[in-house]
């Protein structure tokens, strides 16, 4: 195993989309399976297989194909980083507003096959939101291009949308066409410490009543508020609440005095970051939360109702008091880390499952200790009665099933 | 099964009173918003229900008998003419709104909910869903789902696919999928409401959807600028922009539409303007008193020759009520209008439509182009008749200039209308094989049979 996650027998680099057409030919032909990597950030993502195959790199697929900066859309090939990205961007002072953890190394393509956001997903969205077009390689080696270079696209089915967040298990993405939006004039983000992490819902329900629209909402719980950079006033509150603002300079001011104002109405003294430097590290800070840290944990992520977030973030503390939970309040989005050794994985799984069950919500694992070995069930939870469509769609770009084979929903072997 | 057997049998299912059968009756179904494509539906049915849709699907298909799905029927792209013949199958019967979760932003409704009761509905409790086709007294979400309907505030907001959280559709074999949820992300599987959005009711008969919302905007403004040229419309609107403003709409209309504007009422704009902008801002009151002025002094700087500022909403409503219908005079100027729906980087907006004029121009042909300029989604209509094949021909050929020239620009063949009939011969033209290989392969694993909408998107006289 040379990663610890998957059983890559060798990696080599792909340099075009030909390069990678030839390489999963040849794996076909094999029968040997093809694990796609790019920045090697989320291997730990997906269930554990045991397939021997080939890593495909795609890392030295990164260049900057076209960027016409006024038509805000910009041509990338799949391997180039968000950091990368995001510095050519900025030089016309524009950006991806997605917030995927490990910028400086994730690349774009991996950001497609995972649909990894964060904090900002509340006001901006994921990558399929920007994702206006891509050319790929399917399961039988064949390249192939889908949407468009255009913000506004209406003509067939709608490929690139179905690549995001398929884990590389339907065509390996060579290249991408984002729609990328204007830098906003200011940043600033406004803490609370709540002492009770019920306080949290009534704070929210006036904040929305007060027309102060934040573009990202995030409650910290159990351990997490104690860490630094997030931690405010003695560090021993139950929850704390990050709003996030964005827009021009009058904007942003007027938002952060109006949301403080509410804040203290709750008794609640807000603490406001708002230089470059100090929320840019915050911002970051929050943003990376979900990235694999090697240390033996687990990571969950569960979706519920938004509504729901506080009662759900309570279940998973009754787990274990001493997880660090981050949450995407405004989406009903948790993120929950656990402390754990690689034998109590599946069965901490299946109790994160459960305990954000009866809120309606769904949960899959973003990482585990490498050794825990966590089956398909394990990671993704019981099928949906959709899984035979999916299956289905599977086999037709992927017939031998050599993509990424066990990592997703599909029993090893599928087809 | 023979038709009176067949027919027999699905009275059964809908009851009487849901199925209609004269030729009258069938007639009405027979075309959409689209000028040029008629086709009879051998039967009209009407279901109440999911379980209806279900069992009418599974007859259809036991029998092979073509089922096109239809909402209120307003698309401009020819998705829910019958060409196949077999059934129509009209959801406006099916036009609850199940529930409101205002805590949750988001609503639960029937397919066949029409887009003006939905927003109605939605206002009072001040919250709205943002896609706003133009069609919003006849559109149903079920229609706007499978177009990816857009609009004017899409500029901000993005289009319904941003809108969809679940769909509960059923396939054409008869089973129900409950696809996506209610949470705001789905964490397991292939994201196939997004797959069967825009898919132009060939993939699966939507019956439900659960709806994202947004609060509505406090506070909005309207603002109009005309112009004497188009390059400078167009790069005023590069540069607001630029700059980071961003309004909920920017709609662009040429002179034939200003003209028509003054005639139909008589607001006195400047007979000769090339060009005219329509802004909304929307969002806080302070937000948008900022946003408006950066508008007007762009506009201003930008060589506008008039800039008028909508006092209230009762005249900001005028001037979209004229907007509306100074377009619509465009269906009524000529027997056929061939209106085309490309999109072009925003950029080389203005140069496109001289393009499109040029081609026109060469042809003897009368145009006219509105569109979203804000997201270079334009709408060049050509006027025509197709009942003169001379003149008819001509109006063809210059259309397949417009949508060459449209890609050769770095465009595409539709920004919001999907391909219907009307686009299909462009498909093969203008996108990868590969790609219109692996939708058909899509379409097989959902229709196996082929009977859900059959001879939309791809040309293909097999299925
Ligand atoms: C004056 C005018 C202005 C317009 N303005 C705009 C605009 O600004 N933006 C825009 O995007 N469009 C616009 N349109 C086009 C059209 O109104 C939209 O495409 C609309 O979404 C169609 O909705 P409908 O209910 O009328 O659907 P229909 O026209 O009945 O059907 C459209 C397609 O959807 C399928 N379908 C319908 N219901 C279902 C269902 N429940 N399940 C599966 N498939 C289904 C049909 O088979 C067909 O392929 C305009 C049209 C007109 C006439």
């Amino acid at each position: 195993m040379s990663n610890g996650f998957l059983p890559t027998t060798e990696t080599v680099p792909a340099e075009s989309a030909e390069m990678v057409a030839e390489a999963v030919r040849r794996a076909g032909s094999q029968r040997s399976a093809v694990y796609p990597i790019g920045g090697a950030t989320a291997l730990a993502f997906g269930a554990a297989t045991e397939t021997a195959g080939l890593g495909l790199s795609l890392a030295r697929l990164n260049g900057l194909a076209d960027y016409p900066a006024r038509d805000l859309t910009v041509t990338v090939g799949a391997g180039m980083t968000l950091g990368e990205l995001g510095r050519l961007l900025r030089e016309e002072n524009q950006r991806l507003p997605v917030d995927v953890p490990q910028a400086a190394r994730a690349t774009v393509g991996g950001a497609v096959a995972t649909n990894f956001s964060g904090p900002r997903r509340f006001r901006f969205g994921t990558i399929r939101d920007y994702l206006l077009g891509l050319t790929a390689v399917d399961g039988s080696g064949k390249i192939f291009s889908a949407g468009g270079r255009v913000v506004k696209n209406a003509a067939g089915y709608d490929l690139p949308r179905l690549l995001v967040g398929s884990l590389g298990s339907l065509a390996v993405v060579t290249e991408v066409t984002l729609m990328v939006k204007p830098v906003p004039e200011a940043s600033a983000l406004l803490g609370v410490a709540l002492a009770d992490l019920r306080k949290a819902d009534s704070l929210l329900a006036s904040l929305v009543e007060s027309e102060v629209e934040p573009v990202a909402i995030e409650l910290a719980a159990g351990a997490l508020p104690r860490q630094s950079p997030l931690r405010l006033g003695d560090g021993t509150a139950a929850g704390q609440l990050w709003l996030g603002f964005e827009g021009s300079e009058a904007d942003v001011r007027w938002l952060v005095d109006k949301a403080a104002a509410s804040c203290r109405r709750h008794g609640a003294e807000p603490r406001l970051i708002d230089g470059a430097a100090e929320a840019g590290e915050l911002w970051r800070t929050l943003a990376d939360f979900p990235a694999c840290n090697g240390q033996p944990t687990l990571t969950v992520e569960a979706a519920v109702r938004p509504s729901q977030t506080v009662a759900a973030a309570e279940s998973l503390l009754k787990l274990d008091g001493g997880a660090e939970i981050l949450c995407h309040a405004g989406d009903g989005i948790l993120v929950a880390r656990f402390p754990c050794p690689p034998d109590r994985a599946a069965a901490l799984a299946s109790q994160a499952r459960e305990a954000v069950r009866p809120t309606g919500g769904k949960a899959a694992v973003l990482s585990a200790p490498a050794e825990s070995r966590l089956d398909r069930s394990a990671v993704w939870g019981p099928a949906t009665e959709a899984l035979r469509v999916m299956e289905r769609i599977k086999r037709k770009f992927d017939p031998q099933g050599i993509l990424n084979p066990g990592r997703f929903i599909f029993a090893t072997g599928t087809p | 099964m023979a038709y009176e057997q067949f027919a027999s049998h699905l009275a059964g299912i809908v009851g009487k009173a849901n199925l209609l059968l004269s030729e009258e009756d069938r007639n009405v179904y027979s075309y959409d918003g689209t000028s040029t494509w008629v086709h009879r539906p051998d039967l009209v049915v009407f279901p109440a229900s999911t379980e209806h849709v279900e069992a009418v699907l599974k007859l259809a298909n036991e029998n092979r008998i073509p089922v096109t799905p239809r909402g209120g029927g307003t698309n401009v792209s020819g998705g829910s003419v019958p060409v196949r013949g077999g059934i129509a199958l009209v959801m406006t019967k099916m036009n609850k709104i199940l529930s409101i979760d205002g805590a949750n932003l988001s609503a639960r409704v029937q397919a066949g909910v029409v887009l003006m009761d939905l927003q109605a509905a939605l206002a009072q409790e001040r919250l709205f869903f943002p896609p706003d086709p133009q069609s919003f007294l006849g559109a149903t979400l079920g229609g706007m789902i499978a177009e990816n309907a857009g609009g004017p505030v899409c500029l901000k907001y993005g289009v319904t696919k941003q809108y969809v959280l679940g769909l509960k559709a059923v396939l054409p074999t008869g089973r129900t999928v409950e696809f996506g949820g209610s949470t705001v992300k789905n964490v397991v599987g292939y994201d196939l409401v997004s797959l069967i959005t825009g898919s132009e009711g060939t993939l699966a008969v939507v019956t439900e959807a659960v709806l994202r919302l947004l609060p509505l905007p406090p506070a909005r403004k309207t603002i109009v600028a005309l112009f004497d040229d188009l390059p400078s419309s167009g790069a005023t609107v590069g540069r607001i922009l630029d700059a980071g403003t961003i309004p909920a709409k920017i709609e662009l209309l040429d002179n034939w539409v200003v003209r028509s504007i003054n005639r139909i009422t008589g607001m006195g704009l400047p007979e000769d303007a090339a060009a005219m902008l329509m802004f909304e801002c929307d969002g806080k009151e302070e937000v948008v008193e900022q946003d408006s002025q950066r508008v007007i002094e762009v506009c201003r700087r930008g060589g506008a020759s008039q800039v008028l500022v909508a006092r209230d909403q009762a005249q900001a409503q005028a001037y979209w009520k004229a907007r509306s219908a100074g377009f619509a005079a465009v269906f009524g100027a000529a027997p056929t209008v061939l209106a085309e729906d490309v999109t072009v980087p925003r950029t080389r907006m203005a140069e496109f439509i001289e393009r499109v004029v040029a081609i026109c121009r060469k042809a003897d042909l009368e145009v006219t182009v509105i569109g979203h300029a804000g997201d270079g989604n334009l709408h060049p209509s050509v006027m025509t008749d197709a009942r003169d094949p001379a003149h008819f021909e001509k109006a063809q050929k210059a259309v397949d200039e417009i949508i060459q020239a449209a890609v050769e620009f770095g465009g595409v063949l539709s920004g919001e209308h999907g391909i219907g009939l009307e686009k299909q011969k462009f498909m093969r033209r203008t996108q990868d094989p590969m790609f219109i290989d692996l939708m058909r392969k899509i379409k097989g694993i959902f229709d196996p049979k082929g009977i859900l909408n059959p001879g939309k998107i791809w040309e293909d006289g097999s299925d």
